[in-house]
């Protein structure tokens, strides 16, 4: 009986081992056979860097001397979801070769370039070297790269050209890979002209040796808002000075702010903890200017990675109406009026929290951002870290972090006048 | 193989089973890549170096693979040779590669080679699985070109990408173009052949009315003498 069932078994077993051994072997030929021809048939990475620059550019022989990996402080810019991935430079013309990336494409896709920047600061060429998800690109026109961004200067961020394309996001993450080489041109390489650069380097300068390895990060007085409408950049301005640039200068916890103004010649004040700590020549303590930097101070604080920016524009019995500032990809600007009273020790606790302008623009997690701030009714100074701990929400950490930011500033405000009092 | 056996098979690749115009097989690199001559002798290549190759190697097997493998047998198989094929234009023909894009990676799930391979190379011998092949992949290559000409000349004024004239019809090189050509070509094709057929179908009934006549004529003249 028990030979029969074995018997009876056995045809299904051998058969079903018999295929899958034979779709084994055919597979182990296959990719033999594959391995051979990867190996006759790879394409190095030069041959494809050749090969790709052939198309727009001729007798390419690369400086030795030029290091192909790119700075790193500049290799990556996040407003264009772009990195820089290599550089290279021709010996004979000294124009630039840079592989760049740009992010924003269809389906969160990128398109990298390589993009033929001359010594003169002009884009003279581009081609595109591979592109991820972009699907449609076949319909950004052939002819493309002779027409679009060549013969613009570099000094400047590059408007989106898509003259005879039917791909947007593609398009967008075109100009995003241009100005990711633009950036990196104007930046790493010194070429056109970057106000900016310029800027820091006055600061670094106004600082000296002893700040030499403090980071300087940039700002945006432009985008963030002290009310929702007004920027930054707008209130601290007059009519005679406009406020340019805002530099974050910190190592470890030690941090500075540096406001750069004036058009002709670029005057520098540098704050820290509320007091000016370098000046330029020709900053005069009466600037319209230097009046709006003490009238509205900006306070910043580190929450995990973030830099959290928060502008105290008004202080007035109790109430102070604080701005968490909308900064780089962070929502827009909270704006709240934060009630402090004395507590038992003299510290500051807060009362009243009201939120004037709320930043989030849609979503459910609005309402988690809102309880935040009800939550951080009785915070202290000493206590804020662990209420917000004890209450943050999911979804909305940038958010939080403004209301977080604007409540700290208030506390710390009241703090210090306080102490100044006593 | 006999020479009648060949004939048939060359028939079958290119005219009676066309596999674009008869079969309306491989319609997506049909309609996509006809707006360039040039692309379609590069598409139809490379298809007819897969249809050859896993025509050949699935024959020589068609013993060996079991039934219920057969379908994964045959596109790892496919999928191979439509990777070397890929490995050897963009190492050697760069710019056919580029132009040809996603499509030639597509060529692994071509109806025309999937099909060719579980409809003939599993059943027939090697050598006419090659035949077979090799003349389906002719076909395949000569409509895609005859296309490609048309919708080059008509929709951008070229022909293998030298410039003719200025004057174009756009719509030709646009997706909508592609349809409408191919359903023309389908049916000049369908008509053409139809009509072929029916005349040698009626030139054969002929002959066969004729014989019989001849055979007829004979039978009554034996007949006569006999009784004579």
């Amino acid at each position: 009986m028990a030979e029969k069932t074995k018997k009876s078994a056995n045809p299904t077993l051998i058969a079903a081992v018999k295929a899958v051994a034979v779709l084994v072997c055919i597979c182990v030929v296959c990719v033999a056979l594959l391995a051979v021809c990867n190996e006759l048939l790879y394409i190095s990475d030069e041959e494809r860097f050749a090969r790709s620059l052939s198309k727009i550019y001729d007798g390419f022989v690369p400086d030795p001397s030029f290091a192909k990996t790119p700075n790193s402080q500049y290799a990556a810019n996040s407003a264009y979801k772009g990195q820089v991935n290599s550089v290279y430079k021709d010996q004979k013309t000294g124009d630039y070769i840079i592989e760049a990336l740009g992010g924003g494409g269809y389906n969160g896709g990128s398109v990298t370039l390589y993009v033929v920047v001359g010594a003169d600061a002009k884009i003279k060429a581009w081609t595109v070297k591979e592109n991820v998800n972009q699907s449609y690109i076949d319909r950004v026109p052939k002819d493309a790269g002779d027409r679009w961004y060549v013969g613009e200067d570099v000094s400047a961020e590059l408007a989106l050209d898509m003259t005879g394309a039917t791909v947007v996001l593609t398009s967008t993450a075109i100009n995003n890979a241009i100005n990711m080489a633009a950036f990196y041109a104007r930046n790493a390489l010194g070429l056109g002209e970057n106000p900016e650069a310029d800027a820091q380097k006055a600061v670094l300068e106004l600082l000296g040796a002893d700040y030499a390895d403090y980071k300087l990060s940039t700002v945006n007085v432009s985008a963030a808002t002290v009310d929702g409408t007004k920027s930054v950049a707008d209130a601290l301005s007059d009519d005679a000075d406009k406020l340019s640039y805002l530099f974050h200068v910190s190592k470890d916890s030690d941090v500075l702010f540096a406001y750069v103004y004036g058009e002709e010649t670029l005057k520098i004040v540098v704050v820290k903890d509320g007091e000016v700590a370098a000046k330029s020549d020709g900053v005069e303590d009466t600037d319209a200017i230097v009046v709006n930097i003490f009238a509205n101070r900006i306070y910043t604080f580190t929450f995990g990675s973030y830099n959290a920016y928060a502008i105290l524009t008004n202080a007035a019995d109790g109430a102070y109406t604080v701005a968490g500032l909308k900064v780089g990809t962070v929502p827009n600007t909270y704006v709240l009026k934060v009630t402090i009273a004395a507590d038992t020790d003299g510290k500051g606790k807060v009362s009243g929290i009201e939120i004037t302008v709320d930043g989030w623009v849609t979503g459910v997690a609005q309402d988690n951002a809102n309880k935040l701030a009800t939550s951080l009714v009785g915070a202290r100074l000493d206590n804020i870290e662990t209420l917000y701990n004890d209450n943050k929400v999911a979804g909305a950490t940038q958010s939080a972090n403004l209301i977080r930011a604007a409540v700290q500033a208030a506390l710390s405000a009241f703090d210090a006048a306080n102490t100044s009092a006593e | 193989m006999k020479l009648q056996r060949f004939k048939e098979i060359a028939l079958d690749g290119t005219v009676r089973q066309n596999p674009t115009f008869r079969l309306v097989l491989g319609t997506c690199p049909t309609l996509a890549l006809t707006t360039a001559a040039l692309d379609c002798l590069g598409m139809g290549a490379a298809v007819i170096f897969v249809l050859v190759f896993s025509n050949l190697i699935i024959s020589l097997l068609r013993n060996v693979i079991p039934d219920k493998v057969r379908i994964p047998c045959f596109i790892v198989i496919i999928a191979t040779f439509v990777t070397i094929i890929s490995m050897f234009m963009e190492a050697f023909l760069p710019s056919l590669y580029e132009s040809l894009g996603m499509y030639l990676a597509l060529i692994v799930v071509n109806c025309i080679i999937l099909g060719r391979a579980e409809s003939f190379a599993s059943h027939n011998p090697v050598l006419d699985s090659v035949c077979d092949g090799l003349f389906m992949g002719v076909g395949f290559t000569l409509s895609l070109t005859l296309m490609g000409i048309v919708r080059e000349i008509l929709g951008k004024g070229e022909l293998f990408g030298l410039t003719l004239w200025s004057f174009k019809i756009e719509f030709f090189a646009k997706p909508a173009g592609a349809f409408l050509t191919y359903a023309l070509f389908i049916a000049i094709f369908n008509v053409c052949y139809n009509a072929v057929e029916r005349k040698l179908k009626h030139k054969a009934a002929h002959n066969a009315a004729a014989i019989e006549r001849e055979a007829e004529a004979k039978a009554v003249a034996s007949t006569e003498a006999k009784e004579a």
